[in-house]
């Protein structure tokens, strides 16, 4: 089978400091694929260049076979990529139910729309306060309006960034939860965490970016008995 | 009567002994010296009967309103006015206060279609000009409001509706009624030319070009005196009535709007049609732009004044959207400013100054960002009060100065806060007394 998306030889810099260094990711068709690394290795680097911000300066990323390097951010958006960003950015202002139509492609959605519906499903709680400023939400609440906004545009590929920032173990175990849910849907994942013990045993497989370079690559068991993995990243217990 | 009761009776009533000579003697105090002493030439007279007696009728009082909460049909009453049910925070649906808006909005558009015959002329004419305010606060605000693009050159686009309906007239034969339009989309038109290159700035960088883009245009309109006549300025046509025109006397072969009715001359009628007109048009305005907050691309704005970065990321296209922004509220201002030049009858530069584009941001900002009813308070104060206070004309600048300070410390989000809702406010909880407060919310549920 062809990869959904595949990221090749990728060179990013910010101005003279290189980001990232001979990148390569592919993902599979309904794959959960979690890139782990240290803060500044480049993992939130190599997603937002998906988006054009920065521009790669070398290689390329194709999705369904299309280029995307050559894309405006917002075309990006409109093929069937979510990205659920690092420190959720909800619409305070606006209530849930105006942060989840936003999410649908065009920002066209209706009330009646049924992925609306499943997304109610999926975080019941969005459902009891959908009339609520979304700025009025606990962090884990906000975290869920995020994930549900980049569902509205029924992606087939869902980028979450460090969808587990500052929240509660409790709350993270939560989320992951419906994450699996929402893979076993057949939604692509990839996930982009500095925590690792959860996110290895989340994924199928796994990449550790160190310093702007792919270090290590493997199944996430694997990873997760990796010796050097569990001592940069476990803790080495 | 069972035992309880009986207690709780006898207990009432001591309680009600007891309030009744606390009463009364507060009533005494406060009696004492009102009626028991009498004025009597030079001396006082003492009256000690009076006060006892108000005391006595005060203290009978308190002990049956005590005593009265022992009948069933009282304390019913106390529980109703005091609602058990709304006990904790709630979340309001939309359209709870519906209905009441519904008739606020009926009212005012009656009182606005009525307030032409009731008022005389010169009030007509401040109407007018706070009518007119409204639209430029209106279109303001949703630059500023809604996109939160701070513009400080607003006053530019004012200034191309008023100087097509003017110059339009001059050269090409443009009446009132052609102008609005025209207008309207060649000051949309400047609002995109404007837009392309400052959609990439953020915030000051953007106030500064807006600001430049304001003063451009005035200078064009001072220093082009072939075209524009310069300081000179232009004189712009009255609205006609489906060909009447409200001259004293028509042009060639017209019939003036009063010798056709056979009606007096006076330019009542005139400005009777431009506030009119004015007023249609705002109203639809308003409701326009109230709808547009419910839609994709008033939503758009606030999603991308919120947050740009999520806003990118979710396929929305920051350009088009700022574009339709400034588009819009450049729109809103050239229709106003074709009114603002019927309306004189003429134009010139000194109308379009960066003081005006001050005022037009002071009402938005007063007034509340994005709040619409916020906004037309705002315009209505600011150009009602200060022809109230003519004598302080002198001061008008320094007040404005103060009430903005003023403003901005207490009430910093303007006068109408735009928000959506959070929270119903909670009805003030009645405990009985015995009776533990229960700590649990009603929806606020279990945390997560």
């Amino acid at each position: 089978m062809s990869n959904l998306f595949e990221v090749r030889n990728l060179d990013v810099c910010y101005g003279p400091v290189q980001a990232l260094r001979d990148v390569n990711v592919e993902i599979k068709k309904g794959e959960i694929v979690t890139l782990i690394g240290a803060n500044g290795a480049g993992k939130s680097t190599l997603l937002m260049s998906l988006f054009g911000q920065p521009k790669p300066k070398n290689g390329s990323i194709r999705f369904k076979g299309e280029e995307l390097t050559r894309l405006a951010t917002h075309q990006v958006g409109n093929l069937g990529i979510a990205l659920v960003p690092e420190g959720r950015r909800v619409f305070s202002s606006m209530t849930i139910e105006e942060n989840l139509m936003m999410g649908g492609a065009g920002c066209t959605a209706d009330k009646d729309d049924p992925v609306l519906a499943h997304v109610y499903e999926l975080f019941p709680r969005l459902k009891e306060r959908q009339h609520q400023r979304a700025g009025t939400l606990s962090g884990g609440e906000q975290q869920m309006l995020a994930i549900g906004r980049a569902l509205m545009s029924r992606p087939d590929l869902l980028l979450l960034d460090e969808p587990s920032l500052g929240l509660a173990p409790l709350v993270i175990k939560k989320i992951f939860e419906t994450l699996e849910m929402i893979a076993k849907e057949g939604t692509t994942i990839f996930l982009v965490e500095q925590n690792a013990n959860y996110a290895l045993k989340f994924a199928d497989r796994g990449y550790v970016l160190v310093n702007g370079n792919i270090k290590l690559t493997g199944s996430g068991d694997e990873l997760l008995a990796d010796p050097e993995v569990r001592k940069a990243y476990l803790g080495g217990h | 009567m069972s035992h309880t009761e009986q207690y709780n009776f006898s207990k009432t009533a001591l309680r009600g002994l007891r309030d009744a000579a606390f009463a009364g003697v507060i009533a005494l105090i406060v009696f004492g010296p009102m009626n028991g002493l009498i004025l009597d030439g030079y001396g006082l007279d003492f009256h000690l009967d009076r006060p006892f007696l108000m005391a006595g009728i005060v203290a009978l009082g308190r002990f049956l309103l005590t005593l009265s909460g022992c009948l069933p049909a009282v304390r019913q009453l106390r529980e109703r006015l005091m609602d058990f049910s709304h006990r904790g925070v709630t979340v309001e649906q939309p359209g709870d206060s519906q209905v009441r808006w519904k008739v606020l909005i009926l009212l005012t558009i009656i009182t606005g279609l009525c307030a032409p015959f009731l008022v005389s002329k010169y009030w007509l004419t401040i109407l007018i000009l706070a009518l007119i305010y409204v639209l430029l606060g209106l279109g303001l605000n949703i630059v500023v409001g809604f996109a939160g693009l701070l513009d400080l050159g607003f006053v530019a686009f004012y200034a191309v509706g008023a100087y097509v309906i003017a110059l339009g007239a001059q050269y090409w034969g443009l009446g009132f009624w052609t102008a609005i339009p025209v207008a309207a989309v060649l000051a949309a038109l400047a609002g995109c030319i404007l837009a392309f290159p400052v959609l990439r700035m953020h915030g000051d960088y953007l106030a500064i070009v807006t600001l430049g883009f304001g003063e451009i245009i005035r200078l064009v309109l001072n220093n082009w005196l072939d075209f524009t006549g310069g300081p000179n300025g232009v004189r712009a046509p009255s609205p006609t009535l489906f060909g009447l025109e409200f001259t004293r006397k028509a042009k060639e072969g017209g019939i003036p709007f009063h010798e056709y009715f056979g009606l007096e001359y006076s330019s009542f009628y005139k400005y009777l049609l431009i506030y009119l007109v004015l007023f249609v048009i705002v109203v639809a305005l308003t409701l326009f732009v109230h709808r547009l907050r419910n839609m994709p691309m008033g939503r758009a704005w606030e999603a991308l004044r919120e947050n740009e970065i999520a806003c990118r990321s979710l396929g929305i296209n920051h350009v088009t959207v700022k574009l339709s922004a400034f588009m819009m509220g450049a729109m809103t201002a050239g229709i106003g400013g074709v009114f603002f030049a019927s309306y004189q009858g003429f134009v010139n530069p000194t109308s379009f100054t960066f003081f005006e584009s001050a005022l037009i941001l002071a009402i938005v900002v007063l007034g509340g960002m994005g709040s619409i009813v916020g906004v037309i308070i705002a315009a209505f104060v600011f150009t009602l009060v200060p022809e109230m206070l003519r004598e302080f004309a002198d001061y008008r600048v320094l007040v404005f100065g103060v009430v903005m300070v003023l403003m901005m410390i207490w009430r910093p989000r303007g006068l109408l806060q735009i928000r959506r809702k959070a929270f119903k406010r909670p009805r003030p909880v009645y405990t009985r007394p015995g009776e533990a407060q229960p700590l649990h919310a009603a929806s606020a549920g279990q945390s997560l």
